[in-house]
């Protein structure tokens, strides 16, 4: 053993520590072999803590069935429902469609970036994450469908062969957005879907009932773990990974564009496509974070998901959040170093204006928030990184706020302002989204590994390969 | 299968449980009647079988539809075989006629598609009113078709045939005879038609004890009053803004909303532009306690306490003499007043000093006398006999009507198209009056508060549906004529009085051919009837000027009681509440206050600062005999500190269901004598907040330069940006259509936002959804103050779409449903657009319009008709805005094509341009060196707004006029 076989062994030379301590860190001592597949496919197969999800799964319905009553309200009398108005035209269905599209920018940088790079400590979280990564573009996606004036037109935005010899307008940042997220959610379904095989295979194996060996076996597509299968399997996978990293930037900037084509004060700006990436990974960790703790209090599985995984979630979350910090403060900078006045005036707006609290709600959850994560001893502590990701997802939310709303409200000509405030309807479509989500989500954990199964396990064979025993 | 016995089918019944008094009352012996009676009704009354039900049903149905049935008048009709010379189906006919305000008119051009009358433009070739229009001829075709409007005759509130009315109305009138008419008054709103006048003055010539009463709420007492200060007897007063050289205004209306706005404000720019072409700038000096629209287009605008009008109308009076002004008032007054008084002398014979209608007598006297001190009487301003009827007579006004009315002299009164059960000073008591009345009639467009006090209701019909006369400010006598048989069979005034004087019911056309028949030429009567139904008024009827004699000043009046001197105003859009179910003018931002669906109470930021009110809540204004009205405080910048406004026309309690139930009801505050103000006010919180609705939120330019100012002779102040792009410049564009927009000649009336709505179909959206910030003028004026806001400068700014040559909204659109024309239009094409508000969200005018709602579908059927048949009406989810008035250009480009000839200069006029009283607006083709559009933007006032933004709009400005020195700021 003198060269270090496994990109596993290279990241434990350079962090100077032994291969072995290093596998320790992201994959509880007692695991081996049996008992990580064991452990995992318990939960998907026996249901442990049935009553508590039977209590979540109830609440995560009731938000759904809001969902659909809002929509079903929203279709029958209009987009007059929400509360946009000329000039800020775009509302809460903007809003939470870029706070959604940004969750779930974190599963596929988790999955595909740290693949291709070779980061063996994703294999705990990249399950869950693209499962949300997955499941927050499907409520993200919705937004732009159901804002529509006509929603029932909502396939004009795309390029379509059609009787009327019309192609959609190019040139529009919507275009690029539409297709953006279409791709990025069926190149995410793929991966997600992909990487699932071996792991159907393992439950289909494992299942006590016909029923669900049949529907396992249906969904392993003939899974078998023939030399062939991984080979084939491996190429796939990576170009997979491959193609959806670009994605990952390219959906948010796509959302930047959005913005940034305009004119508009706060808007027309080239920073905001990186900016917008920034952010987008910023609140995508930090809803994985959220979701890691959860599930690892929940499940017992601190040996799959350790203390060195918060720690590693936390310390991207820190360095994402001081990106996007300073995207904030080249925003004001540049206003004031711009001189142009319409800028000025909208960032005066931003920091004192009658939507201040979304900016300094901003500052205070996204900026603030997140410097305790200096320290060690807060990057260990779950709590404290439960917290201050929850913080992050609100704090992301505000940002969102502030850049449509107080943009739109009040821009070049003082007599078009307009205030704007959400309605009921607002509220119970986000609330319904975030049931749309939940419910998803509690479905993904009770009936599918939330934990790659076969990559831990590789984990941990390797482990018994090289140091026989600990 | 044998029917079962009536009494089988019926459940057995209880004597302890009964459903209805009729089954408790049913004995044997009664049923035992009625089947002797009605032997086949019985087993209806046992409560029908399936069958006998359906029958019922169908009975009822019918004889139900049958009852509701007026005869129709009989007359043949005959198809079109041939269609009838110029007329084309779908293409629009022009009808001239007038529209009547206050008794006064001015011509109109009723544009009509296939019978329904659509949409009213200016007459050009009116001698008055010359092609000008405002915002309450504009909105009148939606009166018309107004689905709240009395559409029957009632008895005591029920509906009654008409010949039940004129049955009724006979037979009174045979008794009333014998007695030679003692008790029979009659009450009408105050007319100047000359042939309702004749019809009066016959029937009360038949019945000499009779008496005729006239009630104006918006009245022309004071100047009338006035003019018999000055002069000893009631005049007419005309001013000729095309002689004037400089106007100074005491409180002055002369732009304000009313039937003399047509005809002056034009007149007035027209005079300013000539004045800026000889490089000089015709000033106007205005004083007001509460700001106008002509104060706000003042160069000099002082705010002054109205209790200091008539006192600084002496001092100029007296300065103008020499002496040294009067009594002193504060040093901002002194600085206007020696102004003015400079500029005054230096132009004797060529200016002209004015005052409004609802200034005071003595104002109006001390005005007479500055114009003959100043040689202006003559040059500059013209008297005649009064142009309505009885209004400068004491007893027969309104008062003289309660007085005898509580006497308990009046039998019978007869009101035609007047409501004042509503309208009539508080003090004065009329309704309880009223309902002593044995025979009361109410002719009215609306069942309103008065028609519900009345014995009878008749149905009044629509101007656009009837045959009459009236005045305009010149006298000259102006047709009204049908566009379309009355919806309802409403009658006019003139038809009801002819049918009282003898029973025999006649038509509109009759009587007043009857009348005229006498007046005009002999022998060619028909020729110069038709010529004059074609050009809408009789040339050559203007009243003739009287010299009057020399101008008495009149003794100072008494000083009102110390406190707030109350002032009273029409409200600006829906007047004084009889067109307050008009949508379109409810929901028209109040030109100075933008708010809209509702009345506040105007109060000065000095008065809000001391007593600490903010806009919005509610206040109580006390008079000091313990009146009040409760209202929403707004603070008004401009408002001299002890004046508090209150605007009349809300507060309705009838006349339709969007006139109802909104604002406060400041007639209850008026006196009769002093309609227009009361001292000795105080106003009171009442801690409660009204949720106010405006169009516009931020008032302040804050530095920037959306609306500029010009001095007159001096240069551009600025070089014209040079455009720089990435992308090649487009090709010369054959035909670019552009619109200029003179800021100097906007007064911010909105004539041309409610032409805008007319003409395009724009629907209105209610209260509620203005609130929300979705009002959907696609034509919004913006309101600027600049300076302090005790005494501000008032900008005016007209923003359509700016059809940006690099229109950013473009852009944006992801199904191109906004698009460029080959002429440069930026189209929207509504069926394309999928709703992202994309262009919206983009636009930095943020001149686009979203239909959030269905606001156009469930329109009554009647709304639907008054629908301009060459736009589309928009549905709900589908972006919207202003498109240069698409239709009209598209007229244009085929009647060119067809006649083989280029789109000439002035052809294509868009709805706002035809509206506005000033011609503020200028619209053609930018790429013909010798359109009017391309000389305005050579004009050195030219400039583009938001010009840095490089979006390139072909809607352009030119900026406003200011005097050369240092605006005079307070």
């Amino acid at each position: 053993m003198t060269t270090p076989a496994s990109p596993a062994d290279a990241l434990a030379a350079r962090e100077k520590l032994p291969p072995e301590e290093f596998r320790r860190r992201y994959l509880g001592g007692d695991q081996t072999y049996e008992t990580v597949t064991a452990g995992i496919t318990t939960i998907t197969l026996d249901h442990p803590g049935q009553q508590r999800w039977l209590i979540f799964f109830a609440c995560s319905l009731a938000l759904l069935g809001l969902f659909v009553v809002s929509l079903g309200y929203l279709f029958l009398a209009g987009v007059g429902i929400w509360g946009n108005n000329i000039p800020v035209t775009w509302g809460f269905d903007i809003i939470n469609y870029v706070w959604w599209i940004g969750i779930g920018n974190a599963g596929t940088l988790i999955s595909a970036l740290l693949l291709i790079l070779r980061q063996t400590w994703r294999n705990a979280l990249n399950r869950f994450a693209e499962t949300m990564t997955l499941l927050a573009a499907v409520c993200a996606a919705i937004y732009p469908l159901i804002h529509l004036g006509r929603p029932w037109y909502f396939y004009w935005n795309l390029p379509y062969p059609n009787s009327m010899l019309l192609w959609p307008q190019f040139r529009s940042p919507l275009i690029w957005d539409a297709t953006a997220i279409l791709v990025y959610l069926l190149l995410s379904l793929m991966f997600w879907y992909i990487g699932l095989l071996p792991d159907f295979a393992t439950l289909r194996d494992r299942a006590q009932s016909r029923r669900k060996r049949q529907v396992y076996g249906i969904l392993a597509l003939g899974w078998r773990g023939t030399a062939l299968h991984w080979a084939r399997w491996r190429q796939a996978y990576a170009i997979l990974a491959a193609l959806a990293v670009p994605l990952v930037v390219s959906v948010h900037s796509g959302v930047g564009l959005l913005f940034a084509a305009s004119l508009e004060p706060g808007w027309h700006t080239t920073v905001l496509p990186p900016f917008f990436v920034f952010g987008a990974v910023f609140s995508g960790f930090a809803v994985v974070s959220l979701i890691a703790i959860t599930l690892r209090q929940a499940f017992n599985i601190r040996e799959l998901v350790t203390d060195a995984h918060i720690d590693l979630l936390a310390k991207v979350l820190l360095g994402t959040g001081l990106a996007t910090a300073y995207g904030y403060l080249m925003e004001l900078f540049i206003a004031w170093y711009g001189g142009e006045p319409f800028e000025q005036a909208l960032m005066l707006d931003r920091l004192g204006g009658a939507y201040a609290w979304s900016f300094w709600g901003v500052i205070l959850c996204n900026v603030v928030a997140i410097q305790p994560l200096w320290f060690a001893a807060v990057r260990r502590s779950a709590l404290a990184l439960f917290l201050i990701s929850l913080s992050v997802a609100v704090g992301m939310w505000f940002e969102r706020f502030m850049i449509i709303v107080i943009t739109l409200h009040r821009d070049f000509l003082p007599s078009s302002t307009h205030f704007y405030w959400p309605t009921f309807w607002d509220w119970a479509t986000f609330a319904g989204s975030v049931g749309l989500f939940l419910t998803f989500m509690l479905l993904f954990v009770r009936y599918l590994p939330m934990i790659s199964i076969f990559e831990v396990r590789e984990m941990a064979s390797e482990r018994e390969a090289k140091g026989g025993s600990r | 299968m044998r029917q079962p016995s009536p009494a089988a089918n019926r459940p057995p019944r209880s004597r302890e449980q009964w459903r209805s008094l009729d089954e408790l009352g049913l004995t044997a012996d009664a049923e035992a009647e009625l089947t002797a009676e009605f032997p086949s009704a019985m087993p209806l009354l046992n409560g029908p079988d399936r069958r006998a039900f359906l029958r019922l049903m169908a009975a009822s149905l019918a004889l139900g539809g049958l009852g509701g049935c007026e005869p129709e008048p009989a007359e043949e009709i005959v198809p079109f075989v041939r269609d009838p010379a110029g007329w084309v189906p779908g293409a629009p006919l022009l009808y001239a006629s007038c529209h009547v305000q206050d008794g006064i008119a001015n011509g109109v051009l009723v544009r009509t598609f296939d019978g329904r009358p659509v949409k009213i433009e200016g007459n050009p070739s009116h001698p008055w009113s010359r092609g000008a229009t405002d915002i309450f001829m504009q909105a009148s075709v939606l009166d018309l078709y107004d689905p709240d409007r009395s559409q029957a005759a009632a008895r005591l509130g029920r509906l009654a045939s008409r010949q039940a009315l004129e049955n009724a109305l006979v037979e009174r009138m045979a008794g009333l005879r014998a007695s030679g008419g003692r008790g029979l008054r009659i009450l009408t709103g105050p007319t100047s038609s000359p042939s309702l006048i004749a019809e009066l003055e016959g029937l009360l010539a038949a019945l000499p004890e009779a008496r005729w009463h006239v009630h104006a709420p918006i009245d022309r007492g004071q100047l009338y009053e006035g003019a018999r200060l000055a002069f000893g007897t009631p005049l007419e007063t005309r001013y000729a803004f095309e002689r004037a050289d400089l106007v100074v205004s005491l409180d002055g209306d002369f732009l304000d909303p009313g039937p003399q706005q047509a005809g002056y404000a034009g007149r007035w720019l027209e005079r300013r532009r000539r004045g800026e072409a000889e490089g000089r700038l015709i000033e106007l000096h205005a004083a007001a306690a509460t700001p106008s629209l002509t104060s706000a287009k003042a160069d000099h605008n002082l705010v002054v306490e109205d209790r200091r009008i008539e006192a600084l109308a002496r001092a100029l009076l007296a300065r103008l003499d020499g002496g040294s002004g009067g009594e002193p008032g504060s040093e901002v007054e002194a600085a206007w007043l020696a102004r003015a008084a400079v500029a005054l002398d230096a132009s004797r014979g060529r200016s002209l000093v004015v005052t409004g209608a609802t200034s005071a007598p003595a104002t109006h006297a001390l005005v007479h006398a500055l114009n003959a001190r100043l040689g202006n009487t003559g040059a500059t301003v013209a008297h005649t006999d009064p142009l309505l009827a009885r209004a400068a007579e004491p007893e027969a006004s309104l008062v003289g009507l309660t007085r005898a009315m509580a006497e308990g002299s009046v039998t019978t009164l007869i009101m035609l198209d007047v409501n004042p059960v509503y309208a009539a000073p508080g003090e004065l008591g009329f309704a309880p009056l009223l309902d002593r009345v044995e025979f009361s009639l109410h002719l009215g467009a609306h069942p309103d508060e008065t028609a519900a006090r009345c014995t009878w209701h008749a149905p009044l019909a629509h101007p656009l549906e009837s045959w009459g006369d009236a005045r305009a400010l010149d006298g000259t006598v102006s047709l009204i004529q049908p566009t379309v048989r009355p919806l309802y069979g409403g009658s006019t005034p003139a038809e009801l009085v002819a049918l009282m004087r003898d029973g025999q019911s006649r038509d509109g056309l009759g009587l007043l051919q009857a009348y005229w028949r006498d007046r005009l030429p002999a022998g060619r009567f028909e020729d110069a009837w038709r010529e004059a139904l074609v050009s809408g008024f009789l040339a050559g009827t203007a009243l003739p000027e009287r010299a009057p004699p020399p101008a008495r000043v009149p003794d100072a009046s008494a000083p009102p009681a110390e406190g707030l001197d109350v002032v009273f105003r029409p409200d600006p859009t829906v007047w004084d509440g009889s067109r307050a179910n008009n949508s379109w003018l409810q929901e028209l931002p109040k030109p100075l206050l933008k708010t809209v669906w509702d009345n506040v109470i105007a109060i000065s930021p000095a008065l809000a600062r001391e007593q600490a009110i903010a806009t919005g809540e509610i206040i109580e204004v006390v008079t000091a005999d313990g009146g009040g009205a409760r209202g929403a405080a707004w603070v008004l910048p401009g408002q001299a500190p002890a004046a508090v406004t209150l605007y009349l026309g809300y507060g309705r309690a009838g006349g339709g269901q969007t006139a109802q139930g909104r604002g406060y009801d400041a007639f209850q505050l008026r006196s009769a004598e002093s309609p227009w103000r009361r001292g000795g006010a105080s106003v009171r919180k009442t801690g409660e907040v009204a949720t106010l609705v405006t169009t516009q939120e931020l008032h302040r330019l804050d530095g920037h330069d959306f609306v500029r100012v010009h001095t007159v002779g001096e240069p551009a102040h600025e070089e014209p940006h040079e455009h720089l792009s990435l992308y090649p410049e487009p090709k010369p564009w054959p035909r670019a259509w552009a619109m200029a927009i003179d800021l100097d000649s906007c007064i911010g009336c909105n004539a041309c936002v409610v032409a805008c709505q007319a003409e395009n179909n724009i629907p209105t959206v209610g209260a509620e959804q203005v609130g929300l910030g979705r009002d959907m003028h696609w034509l919004r004026i913006d309101r600027y103050y600049e300076g302090p806001p005790e005494a501000p400068v008032t900008h005016f700014q007209p923003v359509p779409c700016m059809h940006c040559e690099q229109a950013p909204c473009e852009v944006g659109c992801p199904v191109e449903a906004t698009l460029h024309d080959h002429e440069g239009l930026n189209l929207q094409v509504y069926n394309r657009c999928v709703g992202t508000r994309t262009c919206s969200s983009y636009c930095p005018y943020k001149v686009r319009r979203f239909n959030y709602l269905d606001y156009t579908g469930g329109k009554p059927p009647s709304i639907q008709a008054q629908r301009n048949i060459e736009v589309t009406v928009r549905g709900r989810g589908v972006m919207e805005k202003c498109t240069y008035c698409v239709q009209r250009i598209a007229h244009a480009r085929i009647n060119a094509r067809q006649e083989g000839r280029e789109i000439r200069d002035g052809e294509v006029e868009t709805a706002c341009q035809g509206a506005c009283p000033t011609r503020a607006i200028t619209f053609g083709n930018l790429s013909d060196p010798a359109s009017a559009v391309h000389e305005a933007r050579r004009s050195e006032r030219h400039y583009t707004l938001l010009e840095e933004l490089n979006t390139r709009p072909r809607t352009t400005y030119l900026a406003k006029l200011a005097p050369a020195e240092p605006e005079g700021k307070a």
